[in-house]
C-alpha cells in the first residue's frame, strides 16, 4: 500500500490561533486524518527535528484534539444555545466526505474525534495561551521508494528541511509534492523584509529542483513559478494549481458583537496585515483626494496586525486632523469580531500590490460581502467579474470605486450576483482535488 | 651546456607559481636552467599580490605600492617603471645586473622594459634582448580596464604606453617569443626580426592520497556526486568568460552536481556573489557552485583528477591558455569556447570535447557532457596530448636563444 507522509512541522508550535499557512496544513491534514480509512493509501504524519536533522513520525490525533477543543472553546459554536449535536454537525460538515459518512468505521472515528474536541473545550479554556509542542515525536521516518511526501507548510523557515528531503529523495527516490504559496519574496523583494529573501529564494530553488509535483495556489503564482524557473535556468517541474479552502461560518449574526466602539454605522472594511505590500497608503490617498473633492466617504475600518514598514501609514492616519475618526486602525480583533466586521460593513476594500492568492477577498465573498480590490496578480482569479477592481497605483480609480459602491442599489446588484454565483471552496474540495493529483503520480 | 648567462625578468615572483603568467615564467626558467651556464630570475612586484618570493625578487617601495593600490589593474606598468624610477628597486636591480653581467636578458611580458630600457642605457650595457610576449597586451589591457569601468582618460594613457612599448620591443628585440601563431604573425607585422613560437604548456599533475581523501570527504559531506571544474586566476577575462558562457543562473546544473571554482578566481567569486544580496541569481549561485579557493599543487591535482568535466569558458584575451593545456593533459571531459582552443585547434577533434561559443550551447554542452559516457583516446591522440608538456613547448625557444 502506498504511503502519504504529511509534514506537520508548521503545526509544532501553536499559540492558539492558526496563521495562513498553518491553516492550510491543519485543514488538509485533518481531511487526510479523517478520511484515511477510506483511502487507498496509508496516511502518516511527521515532523522535522533540528536536533538530529531528521523527520520523525508524529501523531496528528494529538494536534487534532487540541485544535478542535480550542476552537470549540473560542468560536461561536461554543454557544450554549446550540445543542451538542448541532455544534458537531456544523463543525464537521465541511470536512467529512460523503463516502466517509457511509462508512461505519469512518463514522465512528469522526464522531469519536469530534466528541473529544468538545469534551476538551473546558480544558482548553483553562489552558495557558503559550506556544506548545503539539507533536509526539518518536521514531525516525524510514522513507520508502513508493512514498508520497507532502509538504504543505513553509519549509523556508528552516532550510535543513528541504536539504534533508533532497538528500533522502536522492537516496530513496520517493515522490515529493509541495505547495507553492507565492514567489513574491523572490520576485518582488521590495515588498518584504530583506532577511526573508535568501532563505526563501534558496528554499524555492531547491523545492523546484527536487519536487515531483508543485502546487501553486493560483494561476498567477504558477506564472511566477515559471518566471522564477526561467530566470534561474531551472526546468519547470510538473505543476497543478490548487484552490485553497475559504469557507467560513454562517447564520450566526445574532451571536456577533461589534468589536470596537469607534466603529460607526456605515463603514468600509479593509482586512489584512498592515504592511507595505498591502498598500494601505492608497486608501489614505484616496480618502485625502475625496476630501479635496468635497466627497463624503464612509468611515474606513482597517483591521490587521501591524507588520513591516507600516509606520508611515499609521502615523498619517493617527495624526491627520482632517481624517480624525474617518479612518480607524484596529489591530487586536478576534475571530468573532472579524466575522462581525465582515457581516456589518458596507463592503470590503483590498488594495494590495501583490498576492499569491488574496485570502481576505475570498473570505469577504464567503460572507457574501461585496469587495472591491486591486487588479493585481492573483486577486482577479478569486471571483472574476463578480467583484470590481482598481489599479493599486491609482488613488483616483480607487476613490471612484469607493464612491460607486456607497450606493446601495449598485451594491445590492453585485451582492445578488455574488449570492447567486460565488461559492466558497471547502477544505474538503481542496483536499479531494489534492488527493486526485497524488493518485495521478506515477 | 651553453656557456651564457641569462637574466629573466618579470613583474611577479615564480617561487610558488599560481597564475598562468607565473607558471609560464617558471617553466621558461627551468628550461633555461637545463641548458645554460647561469640563469637568474628577478621579479619587481607588489607584495600585496604575492607573498612568496625568492632572494633576487625585488618588492616595490612605498610609493610604488601606493600607486598599485590606487590602480591595481595597471600595477604591471608601475612595477616596470619602478626598475628605473624607484630608488630602492633601481639600486637592487643595478646590483643584480652588474653582478651577473648577463649575455641575455629575457623579459617576460613587456612591462619590465619600461624601466630596464633607461637603466641599460645608463649602465651602457647591451645584452641580447629576448621579449617573451604572452599576449598582445595593449588591446587586452583596454578590455580589462574598460570592463572595470576605469576612466577613459586613464585607459587611453595606459594603453598608449603599452602599445608603444610592445611595438618597440617587437621591432628591436633580438628575439620575440610568441605564444600563438596569431601573436607570432602580429609581431612579424610589427617588424620583429626573429620570432619563435613557444606555446603554453603544462606540468604533469602532482597529487597525493591525502589530497584525494580531502576532496572525497568534502563531496560526501555535500552530497555531491559529479564535479564540473573551473580553474582560473583572478584575471578579468577568466570571470568575464565565465559570466558570458556559464552565467550566474545555475539552475541547469543537477542537484547532485557542483561547479567547483578553484584558483585565485575563487576570491573574485566569493567577493562578488553574496547570497544575501537581493538578487535571485546571487542568492542561489552557491547552491550549485562551490569555491575551492587557492590551492596547493597537490590539492589542485587531486581536484582535477576527481572532476568529471573541465570548463574553458574563455572569450577574450590573447596568448594561449594554460588551462587548455591542463585540460588536455588531464584527459577529462572538456567544454571549451573556440577562443580557449587557440593554438590547440587539433584538440577539438578529440573524444570528450565539446566546443560552444554562446551561453545556451555552453550550458547545453554541460548537460550533455554530464550524461555522456567517457570515451578513450586513441594511441595517436594520447601521444599528441603529451605535446602540451612544457619541455616540448619550450624546446624550440631554448634552441634559438642558445644561438643568439
Amino acid at each position: 500500500m502506498r504511503r502519504i507522509l504529511i509534514d506537520l512541522t508548521d503545526l509544532e508550535l501553536w499559540n492558539g490561533n492558526h496563521g495562513g499557512t498553518q491553516r492550510v496544513v491543519y485543514n488538509i491534514s485533518r481531511y487526510f486524518y479523517l478520511a484515511q480509512v477510506s483511502l487507498e493509501q496509508e496516511v502518516e504524519f511527521m515532523t522535522f527535528s533540528d536536533r538530529d536533522g531528521a523527520f520523525h513520525t508524529a501523531d496528528f490525533s494529538g494536534i487534532y484534539e487540541k485544535v478542535e477543543s480550542h476552537r470549540a472553546a473560542t468560536d461561536v459554536y461554543s454557544n450554549p444555545g446550540l445543542s451538542r449535536k448541532a455544534r458537531l454537525k456544523h463543525r464537521l460538515r465541511p470536512y467529512v466526505p460523503e463516502k466517509i459518512r457511509k462508512s461505519k468505521r469512518a463514522r465512528q472515528i469522526v464522531i469519536r474525534s469530534a466528541s473529544i474536541g468538545l469534551r476538551l473545550s473546558k480544558q482548553a479554556r483553562r489552558a495557558p495561551k503559550r506556544a506548545k509542542s503539539l507533536s509526539k515525536s518518536s521514531e525516525r521516518v524510514a522513507f520508502q521508494k513508493d512514498d508520497i511526501v507532502l509538504i504543505l507548510g513553509k519549509p523556508w523557515d528552516n532550510l535543513k528541511i528541504q536539504e534533508t528531503l533532497s538528500r533522502q529523495r536522492n537516496v530513496v527516490g520517493f515522490k515529493l509534492v509541495q505547495v507553492v504559496y507565492d514567489l513574491i519574496i523572490s520576485l518582488q523583494p521590495q515588498l518584504h523584509h530583506p532577511s526573508l529573501f535568501t532563505p526563501y529564494t534558496q528554499n524555492m530553488f531547491n523545492a523546484i529542483s527536487d519536487s515531483d509535483l508543485l502546487l501553486p495556489i493560483s494561476k498567477s503564482s504558477a506564472q511566477d513559478l515559471k518566471k522564477f524557473c526561467k530566470l534561474l535556468n531551472l526546468q519547470v517541474p510538473k505543476t497543478a494549481v490548487i484552490r485553497l479552502g475559504d469557507e467560513t461560518v454562517d447564520n450566526l449574526e445574532d451571536n456577533l458583537v461589534k468589536p470596537d466602539a469607534r466603529i460607526k454605522d456605515r463603514f468600509i472594511a479593509c482586512i489584512g496585515t498592515i504592511e507595505i505590500r498591502k498598500n494601505h497608503m492608497l486608501l489614505y490617498y484616496a480618502y485625502k483626494l475625496g476630501l479635496k473633492k468635497g466627497l463624503d466617504l464612509p468611515q474606513l475600518v482597517v483591521v490587521g496586525s501591524r507588520g513591516w514598514l507600516s509606520g508611515d501609514f499609521q502615523y498619517l492616519v493617527e495624526n491627520d486632523p482632517a481624517l480624525k475618526d474617518k479612518i480607524v486602525i484596529l489591530d487586536n480583533v478576534n475571530d468573532t469580531g472579524l466575522q462581525w466586521i465582515y457581516k456589518d460593513c458596507l463592503f470590503t476594500v483590498y488594495p494590495s500590490l501583490y498576492e499569491g492568492w488574496g485570502l481576505p477577498v475570498a473570505e469577504s465573498l464567503a460572507y457574501n460581502t461585496f469587495c472591491i480590490a486591486s487588479d493585481s496578480s492573483s486577486i482577479p482569479e478569486i471571483a472574476g467579474d463578480l467583484i470590481d477592481y482598481f489599479s493599486p497605483y491609482s488613488a483616483d480609480e480607487c476613490l471612484e470605486k469607493l464612491m460607486t459602491y456607497q450606493d446601495k442599489t449598485e451594491r445590492d446588484k453585485k451582492t445578488e450576483l455574488l449570492a447567486k454565483h460565488y461559492r466558497p471552496t471547502t477544505w474538503q474540495e481542496t483536499s479531494e482535488h489534492l488527493l486526485l493529483l497524488l493518485n495521478d503520480l506515477p | 651546456m651553453v656557456h651564457k648567462k641569462i637574466l629573466l625578468l618579470s613583474t611577479y615572483p615564480i617561487k610558488n607559481p599560481r597564475h598562468g603568467g607565473q607558471k609560464r615564467t617558471r617553466a621558461i626558467y627551468e628550461a633555461y636552467k637545463q641548458d645554460f651556464a647561469e640563469v637568474r630570475h628577478s621579479a619587481v612586484f607588489f607584495r600585496g599580490f604575492y607573498h612568496d618570493y625568492g632572494k633576487d625578487d625585488i618588492p616595490l617601495g612605498r610609493t610604488g605600492e601606493q600607486l598599485v593600490m590606487r590602480s591595481p589593474l595597471t600595477g604591471d606598468i608601475v612595477c616596470g617603471e619602478a626598475i628605473y624610477k624607484d630608488p630602492l628597486v633601481n639600486k637592487k636591480m643595478i646590483k643584480l645586473i652588474t653582478e651577473l653581467n648577463p649575455d641575455i636578458i629575457h623579459i617576460e611580458q613587456p612591462f619590465p622594459y619600461l624601466g630596464l630600457r633607461p637603466l641599460l642605457d645608463e649602465l651602457n650595457m647591451k645584452p641580447k634582448l629576448v621579449f617573451g610576449s604572452q599576449n598582445i597586451e595593449a588591446p587586452m589591457k583596454r578590455e580589462i580596464l574598460e570592463s572595470a569601468n576605469v576612466p577613459t582618460k586613464d585607459i587611453d594613457t595606459a594603453v598608449h604606453i603599452i602599445a608603444e612599448l610592445e611595438h618597440e620591443l617587437s621591432k628591436n628585440s633580438d628575439l620575440v617569443v610568441a605564444c600563438t601563431e596569431l601573436d607570432l604573425n602580429k609581431h612579424t607585422e610589427m617588424g620583429a626580426k626573429k620570432v619563435v613560437l613557444a606555446p603554453n604548456g603544462i606540468a604533469p599533475i602532482k597529487t597525493s592520497q591525502n589530497s584525494r581523501d580531502h576532496w572525497q570527504s568534502q563531496y560526501k559531506r555535500m552530497g555531491v556526486k559529479r564535479i564540473v571544474l573551473f580553474v582560473g586566476s583572478a584575471h578579468p577575462p577568466n570571470w568575464t568568460g565565465f559570466w558570458q558562457m556559464v552565467g550566474k543562473a545555475l539552475g541547469f546544473i543537477p542537484a547532485d552536481t557542483r561547479i567547483v571554482v578553484a584558483g585565485s578566481i575563487s576570491d573574485y567569486f566569493e567577493r562578488e556573489i553574496k547570497p544575501e544580496a537581493l538578487d535571485i541569481e546571487d542568492a542561489t549561485f552557491w547552491l550549485r557552485a562551490f569555491s575551492a579557493g587557492r590551492l596547493s599543487e597537490e590539492r589542485l591535482g587531486a581536484l582535477i583528477e576527481q572532476s568529471d568535466i573541465m570548463l574553458l569558458p574563455i572569450t577574450e584575451g590573447g596568448g594561449s591558455n594554460l588551462k587548455t593545456a591542463e585540460a588536455i593533459l588531464a584527459d577529462k571531459k572538456v567544454i571549451a569556447t573556440s577562443h580557449a582552443l587557440r593554438s590547440f585547434e587539433w584538440f577539438k577533434h578529440f573524444p570528450n570535447v565539446w566546443v560552444a561559443d554562446n551561453q545556451k550551447d555552453f550550458q547545453k554542452s554541460i548537460d550533455e557532457a554530464l550524461e555522456a559516457p567517457f570515451n578513450e583516446r586513441t594511441a595517436e591522440q594520447k601521444r599528441l596530448a603529451q605535446q602540451v608538456k612544457w619541455d616540448n613547448c619550450l624546446a624550440d625557444m631554448v634552441k634559438v636563444v642558445s644561438r643568439l
